[in-house]
Order: structure tokens, then C-alpha cells, then sequence
């Protein structure tokens, strides 16, 4: 080399400086800013400056501990004072100018209250559960009627059976069996229990009907019934019925109508109390943390295996329509996420209830997790499939020619050469399924975005976004993303070493 | 020769079946965009009566179809372009100087590799709104910065298998550095920077969430899911939508297959 040292310095700086700067500006400056919001309280809107303060406080936090002259008359150029309202405020500033004042302002001290160091205890929170109760596994018990709700037309009937049925004394199901009757799947109300017809009668009588009662009065007997109803209190109810009658406007004839009405509204309070106490179930919600590792685990292993054995199938010596097949199988992962993912509501939203019957797919918690496994393999599988295929190919004809000469079965070959040399193909493939199932978003958004809080499917990284954009805790997201960052280092950074040393060189 | 029947051609046969399996989902909503509501209703299988095409009317203007696929296109093309050439500069420079400082400088690249996208995305929207950076342009340079490190990383190992004797050569015969890499080095780098461009054009161009967060709307992806929220129940337009929004994708793919899938392959290998 010819070049003076000098020339070379110069060269190697500006042949990389384009890079790194940008890579400096746009990733490494956000982590680190990232890492700081972390232990912040951040909301993600709160300025480091204030938009406005009444003048006292303005000039007794921030003004007057202002040292330089210069510094003062740079804050006070951006905020302008206000007689009417007593205040400093300032127009919103962006850029170097923005800089400049948090500069000034943190200088003396002053933080708003929702942008405060809080040292770790976003990360303590999360470690000792004090998040939503969404984020870790839970069981809990799920309340399939509400006592404050009107008793619906149709319940449905497996649910009502194992889940309400089974737990009643023989005198209680006597009480459920006037209530609901069984017909075809479900059970419907009987027509003479359902509120509106109890009541009707009261709202038809002479008496309200020419507003000699006020129909207040009548809603005030109504509501205190079913109060007393609900709670089975004999005193308060005789009480409401009593305040009502009291009126003493009513002729003899509706006084038996009155006591009928109450006593059956009584006896709607008495079940729908029973009903809300004993139709429970106790559910298990997988939580943001175990939906991600449900979701990685059944990624990795699932879209693994499928990828394998199609380019298994495909490498088969014979099979005309390789080509063919491996651009169909690699098809779905050109698409979108976003366009997968509305491709596959579609289909569970409107093809498969119709042509299976069944009508909730997305929405039901005990489907909604595998759906989703389901699609992000459908969409994944081909690309593992392709980097299989390309290994298989690259595994030299000769060594399989001499095993199958030495006697060695097929499943033998398998076991001891294919997959052997196949090691590099199943570490890189399973490296980028661990990362690309753990950071996957897109996919998960576009199809049930935050409604996936109600059946369990928010994954880790959803969760962040949820919490930076709609709940209000950058903090938290922050904090939550540098444990996510270390998790995907250390899972991949063990399973890279781990695959490494189990590769044969040939 | 009579042709016998031999296992392998029932897992052909078996193979076939499946790949339509895998297909089916496509099929079935680019059928569906062909026909109107009431027939997706009632005959969600079928084959379409006639020929409809007002679904895709509705879906090209609310869509506003040629700006949006426009603006993609460029978006992807420029930051594909810039991610090319300033990795390829960058990598190619730290394979060839053996110092501690671009020992330093590679690591710090790679380092990005396991970094989620959530940990930087706040801070990096405020330091895009901040730079006037919320617009197409600004886009592209953020792609620029947040696509270096896996194109690094990729033309990195690659440089690293081309041999060093041409380069010397041209050296010895007085050729500038800007010389030897734009004419000597760019050339030979071409199989990976098919790759690179592939992978980065892929992600580009399907992005959704950086997108959302810098310039809210415009491109194709961001057009769809807004499209989704408003036409929920129409499935028509639904459909028609998601045929338009993959038809350009599918149809390069369609063109280019071989360099794609060549391409994926050789960059895991490589990465």
C-alpha cells in the first residue's frame, strides 16, 4: 500500500462516518434515551419544561435560580408573560431550542411531576407484580351474570348446566326450573319471569294510566322490590310495597295486581341473586408473560418442524414440482403482516362460522392464542423452509451414495448424516423464529389489537406499546422494553452458543 | 418404459394438496373481491357470477391507490438505495482495516441486532418530530440509520470471503480508495447486495408500526388497516382492498422469485 497514513485515516473515516452517524442518531441516541426514560415516571407527554406557570411560582423555581445572565434572557425570550392570566407560558418549541431550555431548566432543579427520576421502581413494580393484573398468569373467577342486569332471554345451555345447574340443592333447582327451560341448546326464560311482563301489569292499572300515581312513584316501587329482592330482606321489602299502597289512591281492584306484581318481582331477585353467586367459573389467563412464551414456543416448534419436513418432502429425489411448490409454500411471507392479518379475520369472521357453524373463532378465549400461533406459522414456515431446503441441497451427494452403499436405512441416513449437516440450517432458524415470534407486532395488532386484553393474546411487545401510547406509562414501557431486550439477548445469545458447539464441520 | 406409481409420487400428490392449503387463504379473498356483498354472504365458496368490479373501484379511491403505492415505492427505493451504500462503504472499510477501533466499531453494530424496536421507539419518535423528520423524507433517513446494522453485519461476513489481491493491485497501480471500492469492490459485493436489497425491500415496503408512528399515514400498509377500521362489514371492498395492497408485492415476487428465495437462503447462511 502506497497511501500515507493520513489518507488513510481520512479514508476510513469518511467511508464509515455515513453509517454511524446515522446508526448513532437513529438507534443508539433512542436506546440511551430509552434506557433513561426507563426510570423515569414519564407519561410520554409531559414536557421537561413547563408549558405555563402562574408568575410566582414561575420566578420562585425557576427565574431567580437562574445564574447567568444570559441563560435568563434566553428563558425569558421563550416564555412571554402574560397580565391576564398571571402566567409565563411559552409557544411549543422542537429542535436544538428545545434542548437548550431543558438544559437551563434542569439546571436549576426543577422537574414537573411527571417526569421525575423514580430510580428502579419501574423495574421493582414489574418484579414484584405491582402492574396490571393482565401481565402475569392468573386464575380468577369469571361472573357470568351480573345481579344489577335484567335476566337475558337465552343463556347458553352447556355452560348453565355444568357450570350452574350442578351446584344447586334439589329446592333451589325447583327455583331455576320456573325461571329457565331448556330448549334445544339453550335454555330460554320462561315468558311469565321476564320483568317487563311482571311489571306491565302495575304500569297498566287505571290509577297510573290517568296519572293520579306519578310514574316516579311507580319506579320507586319497582327499584325498591327488586332491591329488597336481590338481598331477600322481607322488611324492606314490605316497606316499598307499603309506601306504595300507602298512597291510598288506589280502588280494591288493583291492590291484588300490585301485591302480585311485588311478590313475583321478590322471587326474580331471590334467582337472580342465586345466579349471580353460583354461576361462576374459574378461569386461567395466560397474562401478557405467558401468551409471549406461548406464542414463542409454539413458533420456534411448530414452524421448525413444519419448515424441515416440507423441504424434507420437496428434496425427495423424483418430486417434479419443487419449484413449483417451494415459491407457493414461501408465498405468505412476501405479504404484509398487516394484510395477512386481515386476510385470516376474513376468514374467521365470516368463511368459517358459516361453513363450520361455529360461530366465535378471535373472540373466544380458548381459541384466540393457537388461532394466532396458527397464523404467524402459516406466514413464517415458508421462509425457515427455503433456508431447510437450501441446506439439504448443499449436502454432498456422496457422502449419502456411500452411507446408502455401507447398508444405512433411510431413517438411518436421516439420524446420522442429513441432520447432523444440517446443524447451521436449525441454528439459524431457530435463532430468527425465537426474535421475530418475541418482537412480533404487527401481526397480533392488525388482528385483534386491544381487544386481545379479553382473550388473552397481547404479546410482550403489544403490551409496551400500550403502555407508551394509550395507558400513559413511558416509563413503564420503557422499562419494560430493556427487560424484553435482555431476554431476547440472553435466550438467543444461550441457544446460539448452545447450537454452535453440536455443528459438524466437514 | 410404463410408468409405475412409486411412493414418491404420493407425497408429490400429498404436497400438491397442501400447497393449495397454503394458498387457499389468498384465493379465497381475491374470489371474494370479485363478487358483490350479498353473494360473499351467501355463497362464500362459489365462483363469482360475473365479473364485479366495484369493490375495487371503491377500495382505488378510498385508498387514494397511485399516491399511496407511489409513495411506498419511493419510500422503499430510497431507503433501500441509502441503506446500500453507506453499509456497504462502512462494512467493506471495517473488513479491510485490522485495528482495535474498527474491532470497536463492528461489535457496536452487531450490537444492535438483539435490540427490540420497542425500547427505542419513543424516544426516537420525539427525536424525529424534533428534527422535522415526520414526513416521507424523514422516513427514508430513519430507515437509513435503523437498517445499517443488519447490512453491516451481512456485507461484513461477505467482504471477508472476497480475496484482498485485487484491491492491492489496483492500489499498487495508484488507484484512489473511492476508485477501488465504487469500481473494483462494488462489483464483486453484488450477490449479497441482491440479498440485502431483497430483505430491506421487503421490510420497507410491509413496515407498519414505524410508519404509524412518524408520518401516521400515506403508505399502502397504513392505508389498508385505515381502510379495515371503515369498512369492517362491507367485505367487498374489504377484500378488493387486500388484493390491490399485495398485488404489487406478489407480482415482483412473482417476477423475481428466484433471485428472492436465493437470496434468503444466502443470507442466512451468511448471517
Amino acid at each position: 500500500m502506497v497511501q500515507k497514513p493520513a489518507t488513510r485515516r481520512a479514508n476510513f473515516v469518511m467511508f464509515i462516518a455515513p453509517a454511524l452517524f446515522l446508526y448513532a442518531l437513529f438507534f443508539l441516541l433512542p436506546f440511551g434515551q430509552g434506557l433513561r426514560i426507563s426510570v423515569t415516571n414519564w407519561d410520554g407527554l409531559t414536557p421537561k419544561t413547563p408549558i405555563s406557570m402562574p408568575k410566582a411560582e414561575f420566578e420562585e423555581k425557576i427565574l431567580n435560580r437562574i445564574e447567568s445572565e444570559k441563560d435568563r434572557d434566553y428563558v425569558l425570550s421563550i416564555y412571554t408573560y402574560d397580565e391576564a392570566s398571571g402566567e409565563y407560558s411559552r409557544l411549543s418549541i422542537r429542535g436544538l431550542k428545545r434542548y437548550r431550555l431543558e438544559r437551563i431548566i434542569k439546571k436549576v432543579g426543577y422537574s414537573p411531576d411527571l417526569y421525575r427520576d423514580v430510580g428502579l421502581d419501574n423495574y421493582r413494580s414489574i418484579f414484584r407484580g405491582q402492574v396490571d393484573e393482565r401481565f402475569y398468569p392468573r386464575r380468577y373467577e369469571q361472573v357470568n351474570f351480573n345481579a344489577n342486569s335484567d335476566l337475558p332471554q337465552e343463556v347458553d345451555g352447556a355452560s348453565y348446566e355444568k357450570d350452574f345447574l350442578t351446584k344447586l340443592t334439589p329446592e333451589q333447582k325447583d327455583l331455576a326450573s320456573q325461571f329457565y327451560v331448556k330448549r334445544g341448546k339453550s335454555y330460554i326464560l320462561a315468558p311469565g319471569k321476564d320483568e317487563f311482563n311482571i311489571e306491565d301489569p302495575v304500569w297498566m292499572l287505571p290509577e297510573v294510566d290517568s296519572g293520579a300515581i306519578t310514574s316516579a312513584a311507580v319506579d320507586d316501587f319497582i327499584a325498591g322490590v327488586k332491591k329488597a329482592g336481590l338481598g331477600q330482606n322481607e322488611a324492606a321489602f314490605a316497606e316499598s310495597k307499603g309506601a306504595f299502597v300507602a298512597q291510598g289512591k288506589f280502588a280494591a281492584g288493583s291492590l291484588p295486581v300490585i301485591d302480585k306484581c311485588a311478590q313475583e318481582l321478590f322471587s326474580v331477585g331471590k334467582f337472580k341473586a342465586l345466579l349471580s353467586e353460583k354461576w361462576r367459573v374459574t378461569k386461567t389467563d395466560l397474562g401478557v408473560i405467558g401468551f409471549t412464551i406461548f406464542f414463542a414456543l409454539g413458533n420456534v416448534l411448530i414452524s421448525n418442524f413444519l419448515a424441515f419436513w416440507i423441504a424434507l418432502a420437496l428434496d425427495q429425489k423424483g418430486v417434479k414440482s419443487r419449484n413449483v411448490l417451494r415459491s407457493i409454500f414461501f408465498m405468505p411471507n412476501v405479504l404484509s403482516m398487516v394484510v395477512v392479518a386481515l386476510i385470516w379475520s376474513f376468514l374467521f369472521f365470516h368463511l368459517l362460522p358459516q361453513i363450520t357453524g361455529i360461530q366465535t373463532w378471535m373472540s373466544d378465549p380458548a381459541k384466540a392464542p393457537w388461532l394466532l400461533v396458527f397464523v404467524s406459522v402459516w406466514q413464517s414456515s415458508g421462509y425457515y423452509m427455503v433456508i431447510y431446503l437450501a441446506g439439504l441441497q448443499n449436502i454432498p451427494q456422496d457422502i449419502i451414495e456411500a452411507a446408502m452403499i455401507d447398508g444405512a436405512s433411510p431413517r438411518q441416513r436421516l439420524r446420522h448424516i442429513t441432520l447432523p449437516l444440517l446443524a447451521p440450517s436449525f441454528t439459524v432458524c431457530i435463532f430468527m423464529s425465537i426474535a421475530n415470534a418475541l418482537k412480533c407486532f404487527d401481526l397480533v395488532y392488525a388482528m385483534i389489537g386491544p381487544s386481545g386484553y379479553a382473550v388473552g393474546t397481547v404479546p410482550f411487545v403489544m403490551d409496551i406499546f400500550f403502555d407508551a401510547f394509550a395507558r400513559k406509562q413511558a416509563g413503564l414501557a420503557n422499562a419494560k422494553a430493556a427487560l424484553l431486550f435482555l431476554t431476547i439477548a440472553v435466550v438467543t445469545g444461550l441457544q446460539l452458543k448452545m447450537m454452535k458447539k453440536k455443528e459438524v464441520q466437514l | 418404459m410404463k410408468f409405475r406409481v412409486k411412493p414418491v409420487h404420493f407425497l408429490e400428490a400429498f404436497m400438491i394438496i397442501l400447497a393449495f392449503l397454503y394458498l387457499f387463504p389468498i384465493l379465497f379473498v381475491f374470489l371474494s373481491a370479485l363478487k358483490p356483498d350479498a353473494e360473499i354472504m351467501l355463497h362464500p365458496l362459489a365462483l363469482p357470477s360475473k365479473l364485479y368490479l366495484d369493490n375495487f373501484v371503491k377500495a382505488w379511491t378510498v385508498m387514494k391507490f397511485p399516491k399511496t403505492v407511489l409513495t411506498t415505492f419511493l419510500i422503499t427505493l430510497f431507503g433501500v438505495a441509502g441503506i446500500l451504500l453507506t453499509s456497504s462503504m462502512a462494512a467493506w472499510m471495517l473488513a479491510r482495516t485490522n485495528t482495535k477501533y474498527s474491532w470497536v466499531l463492528y461489535s457496536l453494530f452487531a450490537f444492535a441486532l438483539v435490540i427490540p424496536f420497542q425500547i427505542i421507539m419513543v424516544p426516537l419518535s420525539v427525536l424525529a418530530s424534533d428534527m422535522n423528520l415526520t414526513n416521507p423524507q424523514g422516513l427514508v433517513l430513519l430507515y437509513w440509520g435503523l437498517g445499517a446494522p443488519m447490512a453491516v453485519f451481512m456485507y461484513h461476513g461477505f467482504v471477508k470471503s472476497v480475496p484482498k489481491e485485487l484491491e492491492e493491485s489496483a492500489a499498487i497501480d495508484g488507484a484512489g480508495t473511492g476508485y477501488i471500492f465504487f469500481k473494483i469492490v462494488l462489483p464483486l459485493l453484488k450477490p449479497i447486495t441482491v440479498t440485502i436489497a431483497i430483505l430491506d425491500a421487503l421490510w420497507i415496503w410491509n413496515d407498519y408500526l414505524l410508519p404509524l408512528l412518524i408520518i401516521k399515514q400515506g403508505t399502502l400498509q397504513l392505508a389498508q388497516m385505515a381502510f379495515n377500521g371503515q369498512f369492517l362489514k362491507e367485505y367487498g371492498p374489504l377484500t378488493a382492498s387486500l388484493v390491490l395492497s399485495a398485488l404489487p408485492i406478489m407480482v415482483f415476487y412473482l417476477f423475481e422469485q428466484k433471485y428472492i428465495i436465493k437470496g434468503i437462503a444466502a443470507g442466512a447462511v451468511k448471517g
